[in-house]
């Protein structure tokens, strides 16, 4: 493990940086694009890293004096999330972009000009430390997602509650099945649309051991299946459900996770492997068994508010597509941890900084700031600015 | 005329799966997803071909269950890829095109292993 105090050293942030890129580096490549005709993800990434650089240290702090980042990290383990929520679930996909995604704001401002390699080194070494210190909360093994290798696995349910949920899973026949794979499915997809094309609402955790030999459980939560803080999200009002957990226990297969909470299978294919399920909710708080038999009735209201949100997404203008998605990327990225500790008075709003650089989203500056992230990182040694 | 079929693309599945034949629709734009939503039966038949990997702009008509999705950009662990594996939707990224595939040409898809797939039509091109 990578000790505090190793990173109060110029040096030692380099290191760090190095390894933190050299991470995301991996799970770029792996998809080799982020693009969606419906909305244009790379520029509202770009805008929303650049207020994530410039204001989250301040977040961090604000959420430090309420809550340590270690207890912080071992809240955010439970999955599930309840139904008075203003954002979606705090997960490792958080953990990670706690780091990289303010590191991306670095690179992205050091290209556009807005501050140097040697600026506020300061608050680079805290978000670092913040995030090392959440790990210690959240991981099992204590490793610095995004820094470390985290072996495939993100085992971050009490092994209480997987045995809760493993006890009360049910073998699926075919129709079971049928009507767990549109489930999945459904609620899978519309996750996607209500965060602007992120893979943020539906969060794995697993490996876990399963009970039934030969076979593994994964835990698979969708959040925010309601209206919340953002306005587009009222096309779900009428999903019964704003977070859901399906328990899942798979035959025959490997899962490996990566810090992105994105599990690979092996083989690919593992939705017809899954032999039995179970689907609990805590909306109201404590957790509560859902029958299976909801199921058609769920994946009908998700369906039905997927298409309610898709046609209203498709006729917003470009600007409100890029704002949208930079203020969901904020808000998820940054706020949601403050939302976490309890922190008032919060600003939901981004900051004029977005606004003044949205004239500059071309599609070749935007792309050139994404090339920036395969670039030798800019060394903190470099100059500040004056 | 000839009954040879010839492959006109290769790309990547995103998991392996019987072959599946279809009729080649372009999708370009939301308002084309828009159109062809409002005739889901077709749907069914289609292989949509599309140029961008993410998995929100498809996304009403993968719930419509299309024959099959073939992509020219991204890779399985692009969001395109994951959303038509839960969906059980054969799907290949990554696709390389030898030459233009006109909508409503019938293809044929094969899924040769793990890591490669082919999208053939029937003679000598899609044109």
């Amino acid at each position: 493990m990578i000790s505090s105090s190793a990173m109060t050293t110029v040096m030692s942030l380099d290191d760090l940086l190095v390894r933190n890129q050299q991470c995301s580096q991996q799970l770029l490549l792996g998809r080799t694009e982020i693009q969606s005709t419906l909305v244009p993800t790379p520029p509202y990434i770009v805008l929303s890293c650049l207020d994530i650089f410039d204001r989250q240290p301040d977040i961090l702090r604000a959420t430090e004096a309420l809550v340590s980042p270690e207890e912080l990290g071992r809240r955010v383990r439970e999955p599930g999330h309840t139904r008075d929520r203003r954002v979606g679930g705090v997960d490792m996909l958080n953990v990670w972009a706690l780091s990289s995604l303010y590191l991306w704001g670095r690179q992205f401002g050091i290209g556009l000009g807005l501050w140097k390699p040697g600026d506020r080194l300061d608050e680079v070494a805290y978000v670092l430390d913040f995030t090392r210190r959440v790990c210690q909360g959240y991981r099992d093994d204590g490793a610095f997602v995004a820094f470390e290798d985290i072996s495939g696995h993100n085992r971050c349910a009490a092994p209480e509650l997987v045995s809760t949920f493993t006890e009360a899973m049910t073998p699926l026949d075919a129709a079971g099945h049928a009507a767990f794979k549109r489930l999945n499915a459904t609620l899978f997809l519309y996750t996607f649309l209500d965060s602007l094309e992120c893979r943020k609402n539906t969060f794995d955790s697993g490996p876990y051991p399963s009970p039934h030999p030969g076979e593994v459980v994964m835990l698979r939560d969708y959040y925010a299946m309601g209206p919340d803080g953002y306005s587009w999200s009222a096309a779900a009002a009428d999903v019964p459900y704003h977070s859901l957990t399906l328990a899942m226990s798979i035959r025959d297969t490997a899962i490996e996770m990566t810090p992105w909470a994105t599990p690979s299978f092996s083989p690919e294919q593992y939705i017809d492997r899954v032999t039995r399920a179970a689907l609990f909710t805590r909306d109201l708080g404590e957790w509560r068994q859902v029958p299976l038999e909801e199921a058609a009735a769920i994946a009908d209201a998700t369906r039905a508010a997927h298409i309610r949100l898709y046609r209203d997404v498709a006729s917003w203008d470009l600007e409100r597509k890029i704002m949208s998605g930079a203020l969901y990327y904020f808000t998820e990225g940054t706020l949601s941890w403050a939302h976490e500790a309890g922190v008032e008075g919060l600003d939901w709003s981004l900051s004029p900084l977005v606004e003044e650089c949205f004239p500059r989203m071309t599609a070749e500056t935007v792309g050139e700031l994404f090339g920036s992230l395969f670039a030798p990182y800019s060394p903190t040694t470099a100059e500040a600015r004056p | 005329m000839t009954t040879t079929s010839t492959v006109i693309g290769t790309g990547t599945p995103t998991f392996a799966t019987a072959p599946v034949e279809g009729e080649i629709a372009h999708v370009t734009s939301p308002l084309e997803v828009l159109d062809l939503l409002d005739d889901t039966d077709r749907v069914s038949s289609l292989v949509l071909l599309i140029g961008e990997p993410g998995a929100t702009f498809l996304s009403p008509l993968l719930l419509a269950g299309p024959r099959a999705v073939v992509c020219t950009a991204g890779t399985p662990k692009s969001h395109l890829g994951i959303v038509t594996r839960e969906f059980d939707i054969p799907c290949v990224m990554g696709v390389e095109l030898s030459g233009p595939l006109a909508a409503g040409t019938q293809v044929e898809i094969r899924f040769d292993d793990a890591e490669h797939a082919s999208i053939l039509v029937r003679g000598d091109g899609g044109g």
